[in-house]
């Protein structure tokens, strides 16, 4: 028997590539290659037929697919392209190397080629050198080394004009014009590439490494190109118009231009035309051949096509950015079987079902063998044809083409064919009810974006989809669209089956917690359906059960005067016999109320064998990623696997879908009327809430009066600015203020019952704070986080003086001139308000945009980052290279998705399984420390206790519930980075600029949110540092010391202590007013001022005198200085800025009281700016609880493990303060890879500039390709000639090869030996 | 290397200055351990035996997660190069491994 193949090509590499290596083409190299030489600057004959020699020489290989090449003798499909050269008159250089070229030549002797250090030193360069090289054979050069010679090599000429080895003179080369070299001593003169390349050639090969050339790959002088490769026609082709004219491809119009320019000055040094002309026209070839390579060269004028001016794309620009070669074809890939539609919600659809429009099944199929349980069906399926649904498009048998099934059609041969069906053939038959497919929405921020469904075809043009599930995707309904992948081969469709589908990703890997469950109205039909007042006759109950497919009625909770049922009854059917469970609903205004079934709003939910007793079943009991609780959803998946839950959930909300539409849920403009008294209320809250206000500003600006227009120095403005700050945030708070009691106002008049308000308290929609902004005030409205725009300091610059509109006058104060919306949305808006409603609105739309933008490349940086890091089989996380990132994931090894918060296993079964409760009690303290013995948690030994287990019973929970979660730890092979980073950058989406938290003195200036994650990742750095300081014994308690504490930390400079200060210019002295009040805060005596300003000004040789409160610099040597006004001024600064007392660096600082745990209290310090060395040394300071949230600070003084803890802290501190829930796991990985080498390494290809980030130490040359910088990287990893293997998932897929993790690291061996063994015993087995 | 030399002793200059310039007499106090501080988790430095049965249980030593010969921590407990320390963090069972490297 033999079998067509699965799919139509089968697109297997004959070979699987180890690795890559990177280097220099050299002549001979290039001539082997390039067989053909290219001289003649034309492409065509007058015929219009390429040219032998030209650059479109058909011996360069075939692009007409119906010619064979002359070289190769292929078809277009087979022929590769053959590679053509030109020989260079004379040389030019590789554009992408001049300036190592000059590095070079700046550091090796002109006519030795060594490098410029002693003997002794080179030697003992080139030793590290080779040892490096020998330890690391796929890098070879050691960047750190080669900047270390490039300094000493600085040193050394810098002192010395002769070769060390040979007493040549060293000459000093600069580089002019981007590739003039120019020797500057004795007299100016040109280097030209051919002396170049003989000085090149010189450098000996211990040498180049020390100039982080490879010699075995790539020697230097092959920077210098004699010979050019032409790359063939097949990457450049000519396009045919529909005027039947030819367009040539960019490169090939460059590449002609290089011949033109080739043969001009092969011509003119022929004819032995002038020395200028010689050079001007070697310069243009060279120009040509740069722009070649690169048409992005600053100080070169961009090659445009002649007529449009279109900027020529060179070789390089092929490969860069997102539309690059590498971005664009190499990582991502085009695929067929794919299909893409608008998306509509259909809540009859099971939730990992898809609707499939008929139209798109009948264009996507799937190959099936023909066997002999499905022949007769495949033969149906081919007689059907193309046209009608369940057919088939193609047939195809082992060995021959496939057959078209609608040409056999029209030839009326499908019966015929259908006849000849044999088994071993592959029918591609249409997609049908069933088939598993991937379901896709853009973007794709996290795994769940791509899962996969059970294919249910429609009559209609959309894709089906289950509401339920926009949750994971994203997805709504206002025209998104989707797209759809039909897997061909078994696997990966057992794939899409079982490990895609939805069922199988139920739970967010973020958190944890269920992901797809009720929202919205679903939420509300279920919360009135289970409300305690909700009863149904025989005939409603019935139509409710049914459905949800339910066809019993249990026994009616009501027999008297007629049966009646409760939705709680009715919701009980839809949950297994032995379901418990206890949790609170959303409607519970707090826990504690909610802690028996009486609870007035019946939140205390409570399931027992199955039955809903008490409680109402709102968001927090079948929601969606629901913060901190799990749901009936986590339960079930957790108790009774994906298949029960999803079985639960799909009844449940078709329940939900038609019992809503059956009560009707609607909102109706009276129940959002308030009383007039309400009314009253608001418009008296606002009254006063505005008084005081006005009176804040008022006082605020008659305090800012005494100041005059102008500042007369920075600190003045800064403080002045601050000053605005301070009035603003306190406006806000105010308003804050005024919003939440208007919102009470609210909620209290309003009918509890009406459904907008229900709606709002069980979180199926809206919220009150909506709902007050609709019927009571809209609120304060901010643009660029600042309120109102008319404050005292006149903002905005742009527009009207003192106020924001012409509608009010100049300096108008009030809210409503601020930008306060007194009116609600139900109401209206005035005209002014409308435009500051208008203005805030559209901020914050284009702040949405810019959020998508950021966290977008967040993403891409991260992921790219961790992409190669995946769980080994020995349960460590390590990236492609084999290095440790982990030892166990997340420290414990668990996976978040199989934990379900804390207890992956149902604690109460197993109890019941194992205890029988005994008479004797055992002492608590044995059971706990049994407990504590496996490592469980405490919960489990409380529940023991409870349920009287005896020390045997309580081990043999212990040993089941361990085993529990020893299963939940996370599966090998897991590709955990991408998981993690996903973890990480999908919330970034969510995450708010503008977080107006306790606006106190300090925390106001602290960075939060995308800004503090973008730094800590990318940069590692920390753009507004504090300090948290503690305090020892007394000083944490005793406000005065806390108050000479902070007088010490505190860093006073010259200038903190003094009114004013003048520079006179023309007696050169510096006048200081010391301000006595401010001396007295701090404490300096005049004296110590005195000392420290006369220590300040040493260096200039200062007179300092003192004369009441002025103190006096003169300083009369500045006189004679080259420019004596800056340097007077400079050196004023210099005396004015030194630091008198405290710490630098500590620019400001305030105590916070904080109560302890043991119900005492104690003041910390916190501080603007940070300097933990110094802080740490002071005696009243704690130093082991003093903290910075400068990481890098931390690491260099308390070491790479504290600075991981810090960078993790602050981390989870941002995702806390956007009350986004992130496993910490994820975090751990992404700190633990960023400080693996000791150090932390930022998330970037360079730090300041040098290859020295995260991407730099840690990744493969082709995976920083595709990250960014293709350029820069692709010529140093040339250079170095660095090996690149392919280890990684990005450089698997950039070779074409399936990236080796997940189900693409695993391969399935078949034991066919074995297999006949087996067969032959069964044989054996059956005649016997 | 020699810039940071540099630094190191500039730093030694500025910590002597601003004790001069607090106006009092600095109390001798116990110097500070860096060990007790909150963010240091436990390192301790692995013996030999450990060290082979690392290997054989992760593989070359060369994959493991670095330390600095000149973090503060690995110096204090007297870590040179090629050394193993061990990272016991507070609430994670299993501990960490750092190889210690040059730098």
């Amino acid at each position: 028997m033999t079998l067509a193949s699965p799919v139509e090509k089968e697109e297997a590499l004959p070979n699987v590539l180890n690795a890559v290596r990177f280097g220099l083409l050299s002549p001979s190299v290039i001539r082997r290659m390039g067989i053909i030489e290219i001289r003649e600057p034309t492409a065509y004959d007058e015929g219009g037929l390429p040219i032998q020699g030209g650059v479109l020489d058909p011996r360069l290989g075939t692009t007409n697919p119906r010619v064979r090449c002359p070289t190769c003798g292929n078809l277009q499909s087979m022929c590769p392209g053959h590679f053509g050269r030109i020989e260079l008159t004379k040389p030019v250089f590789h554009i992408g190397y001049v300036r190592r070229i000059k590095d070079i030549l700046n550091s090796t002797c002109p006519s030795c080629g060594k490098v410029l250090l002693p003997e002794e030193e080179r030697r003992a360069y080139i030793e590290r050198a080779r040892k490096f090289a020998e330890e690391n054979p796929d890098k070879v050069v050691d960047d750190g080394l080669v900047r270390e010679v490039k300094e000493a090599v600085k040193r050394y000429t810098k002192k010395e004009k002769t070769c060390p080895h040979c007493g040549a003179r060293i000459e000093k080369i600069s580089l002019e014009e981007v590739f003039k070299f120019i020797v500057k001593e004795p007299e100016p003169r040109r280097l030209w590439p051919t002396e170049v390349r003989d000085r090149l050639e010189r450098i000996p090969n211990d040498d180049c490494l020390l100039m982080g050339f490879n010699p075995e790959t790539s020697r230097p002088e092959w920077t210098v190109m004699t010979v050019l490769l032409v790359p063939p026609p097949t990457v450049r082709p000519s396009i045919f118009l529909e005027t039947g004219e030819r367009s040539e491809d960019d490169l090939t119009h460059m590449l002609g231009e290089v011949v033109k320019a080739n043969q001009k000055l092969a011509y003119s040094i022929k004819t032995g035309a002038p020395n200028s002309v010689v050079e001007s026209e070697w310069d243009l070839l060279q120009y040509w051949v740069a722009v070649l390579f690169r048409n992005s060269i600053s100080g070169l004028p961009l090659a445009t096509q002649r007529g449009t001016r279109r900027p020529l794309k060179s070789l390089f620009q092929r490969l860069e950015g997102k539309e690059g070669r590498l971005r664009k074809n190499l990582v991502g890939k085009r695929v067929d079987f794919s299909s893409r539609t608008v998306i509509s919600p259909d809540p009859m659809l099971d939730i990992d079902e898809v609707g499939v429009p008929v139209e798109i099944a009948k264009t996507l199929t799937i190959p099936e063998y023909v066997n002999e349980s499905n022949i007769e069906r495949m033969k149906d399926l081919v007689l059907r044809g193309p046209d009608s649904h369940p057919g088939a498009n193609y047939v195809r048998k082992s060995g021959g083409m496939p057959i078209n099934l609608r040409v056999v059609q029209r030839r009326g041969l499908l019966k015929a064919l259908a006849e000849e069906l044999q088994i071993g053939d592959v029918v591609e038959r249409h997609l049908m009810d069933g088939d598993n497919v991937i379901f896709n929405r853009q973007p794709s921020l996290h795994r769940l974006s791509i899962m996969g469904h059970r294919v249910k075809v429609l009559p209609g043009a959309t894709f089906r989809l289950h509401p339920g599930v926009c949750v994971p995707y994203n997805a709504d309904f206002d025209g998104d669209e989707m797209n759809l992948h039909a897997p061909q081969l078994t696997e990966a469709r057992v794939e899409a089956a079982k490990l895609m589908n939805v069922k199988k990703n139920m739970l967010s890997p973020r958190t944890g917690g269920s992901i797809v469950g009720a929202r919205q109205d679903f939420v509300t039909a279920l919360y009135y359906l289970t409300r305690k007042d909700s009863l149904f006759t025989r005939e409603e109950a019935s139509i409710i059960l049914a459905s949800a497919g339910v066809t019993d009625l249990p026994e009616p909770a009501v027999l008297s005067p007629i049966e009646m049922w409760t939705g709680k009854q009715l919701f009980s059917e839809l949950l297994p016999k032995d379901f418990n469970m206890v949790t609170t609903a959303k409607v519970c205004p707090d826990v504690p109320s909610c802690s028996s079934p009486e609870s007035p709003v019946d939140g205390h939910v409570m399931i027992r064998n199955g039955q809903l007793l008490s409680g109402v079943i709102d968001d927090d009991v079948v929601g969606t990623l629901v913060k901190g609780k799990r749901t009936i959803i986590d339960l079930l998946i957790r108790d009774y696997g994906e298949e029960v839950a999803a079985d639960f959930l799909n009844r449940a909300l078709r329940m939900a879908a038609k019992f809503v539409t059956s009560i009707g849920v609607t909102v109706s403009l009276q129940e959002l009327l308030l009383p007039r008294e309400a009314e009253e209320e608001i418009e008296e809250l606002y009254r006063v809430a505005a008084e005081r206000v006005n009176r804040k500003a008022e006082e605020f600006r008659r305090a800012r009066r005494r100041v005059t227009g102008q500042y007369r120095t920075k600190e003045e403005m800064i403080r002045a600015t601050l000053e605005d700050q301070m009035l603003e945030f306190e406006m806000v708070r105010d308003l804050d203020a005024l919003r939440s009691e208007i919102n009470s106002v609210v909620a209290r008049h309003l009918n509890p019952e009406s459904n907008a308000i229900v709606m709002a308290k069980i979180g199926a929609r809206g919220s009150l704070a909506n709902l007050a902004q609709v019927v009571g005030t809209v609120g304060q409205q901010t643009v660029k986080r600042r309120v109102g725009f008319v404050l005292t300091s006149g903002k905005p610059k742009k527009g009207f003086k003192g106020r924001v509109l012409s509608y009010f006058r100049r300096g108008d104060m009030s809210l409503e001139a601020g930008g306060f919306v007194k009116s609600g949305y139900l109401k209206g808006l005035n005209p002014a308000e409308f435009v500051f409603h208008a203005m805030s609105s559209r901020e914050s739309l284009i702040d949405k945009g810019r959020r998508t933008e950021d966290s977008g490349y967040f993403y891409r940086r991260v992921a790219n980052a961790l992409k190669d890091i995946y769980v080994e089989y020995d349960g460590t996380v390590r990236d492609s290279y084999g290095r440790v990132i982990q030892f166990r994931f997340g420290g414990d090894g668990y996976d978040p998705v199989k934990l379900f918060r804390g207890e992956p296993i149902n604690f109460d079964k197993v109890i019941e399984r194992h205890v029988r409760g005994v008479r004797k009690r055992v002492p608590k303290k044995r059971i706990r420390q049994v407990v504590a013995g496996y490592g469980l948690p405490e919960r489990l030994a409380e529940m023991l206790i409870e349920a009287r287990a005896s020390e045997k019973e309580a081990r043999e929970v212990c040993e089941e519930v361990k085993r529990g979660f020893e299963a939940a730890k996370v599966d090998v092979l897991t590709p955990i980075g991408i998981i993690s980073a996903q973890s990480i950058a999908e919330p970034t989406t969510q995450m708010v600029l503008r977080t107006f938290h306790a606006p106190g003195v300090l925390t106001m200036d602290v960075t939060h949110g995308v800004e503090r994650f973008k730094e800590l990742v990318f940069y590692a750095s920390t753009s507004t540092p504090t300090m948290e300081i503690r305090l020892r014994g007394e000083w944490a308690r005793d406000r005065e010391k806390v108050e000479e504490a902070m007088r010490r930390i505190k860093e006073v400079l010259v200038r903190d202590l003094l009114s004013e200060f003048q520079i006179d210019s023309e007696g050169f002295r510096l006048v200081m007013r010391v301000d006595p009040e401010k001396m007295r805060e701090s404490g300096v005596e005049m004296d110590e001022l005195a000392s420290v300003v006369k220590a300040a000004s040493k260096g200039i040789k200062g007179r300092v005198s003192v004369e009441g409160d002025l103190i006096l610099v003169d300083m009369p040597d500045i006189a004679e200085r080259e420019k004596p006004y800056q340097t007077l001024r400079s050196w004023s600064m210099r005396i004015v800025s030194k630091q008198v007392r405290g710490i630098k660096g500590i620019k400001g600082i305030n105590a916070i009281r904080q109560e302890t745990s043991d119900g005492g209290y104690e003041y910390y310090l916190r501080t603007r700016g940070s300097n933990l060395r110094e802080v740490l040394r002071l005696e009243f300071v704690d130093p082991t609880r003093t903290l910075t949230n400068d990481c890098r600070e931390i690491t260099e003084i308390l070491g790479i493990e504290a600075g991981r803890e810090c960078l993790l802290r602050e981390l989870l501190k941002v995702l806390r303060e956007q009350g986004l829930e992130v496993d910490r796991r994820y975090v751990t990985l992404v700190v633990d890879a960023m400080t693996y080498a000791g150090k932390i390494l930022p998330i970037a290809l360079q730090a300041s500039g040098v290859p020295s980030g995260f991407f730099a130490v840690m990744k493969s040359p082709l995976s920083k390709m595709a990250f960014e910088w293709v350029y820069h990287v692709a010529l140093n990893t040339a250079m170095r000639g660095e090996r690149n293997p392919i280890n990684g998932p990005l450089d698997a897929l950039i070779m074409g090869q399936t990236p080796p993790v997940g189900t693409g690291r695993v391969r399935l061996s078949w034991d066919w030996e074995k297999t006949e063994r087996l067969l032959e015993a069964i044989k054996v087995g059956r005649s016997e | 290397m020699t810039s940071k030399r540099k630094n190191v002793k500039k730093r030694v200059k500025t910590q002597k200055k601003s004790r001069v310039r607090t106006g009092k007499k600095v109390h001798s106090k116990p110097k500070f351990n860096l060990m007790d501080h909150v963010l240091v988790p436990r390192h301790e430095l692995v013996s030999d035996e450990e060290k082979a049965r690392l290997a054989e249980t992760y593989g070359p030593l060369d994959l493991f997660p670095k330390i600095l010969a000149s973090d503060p921590v690995a110096s204090q407990i007297g870590a040179k190069p090629g050394d193993v320390i061990k990272v016991i963090r507070p609430g994670e069972e299993a501990p960490t491994y750092r190889l210690v490297v040059e730098g």
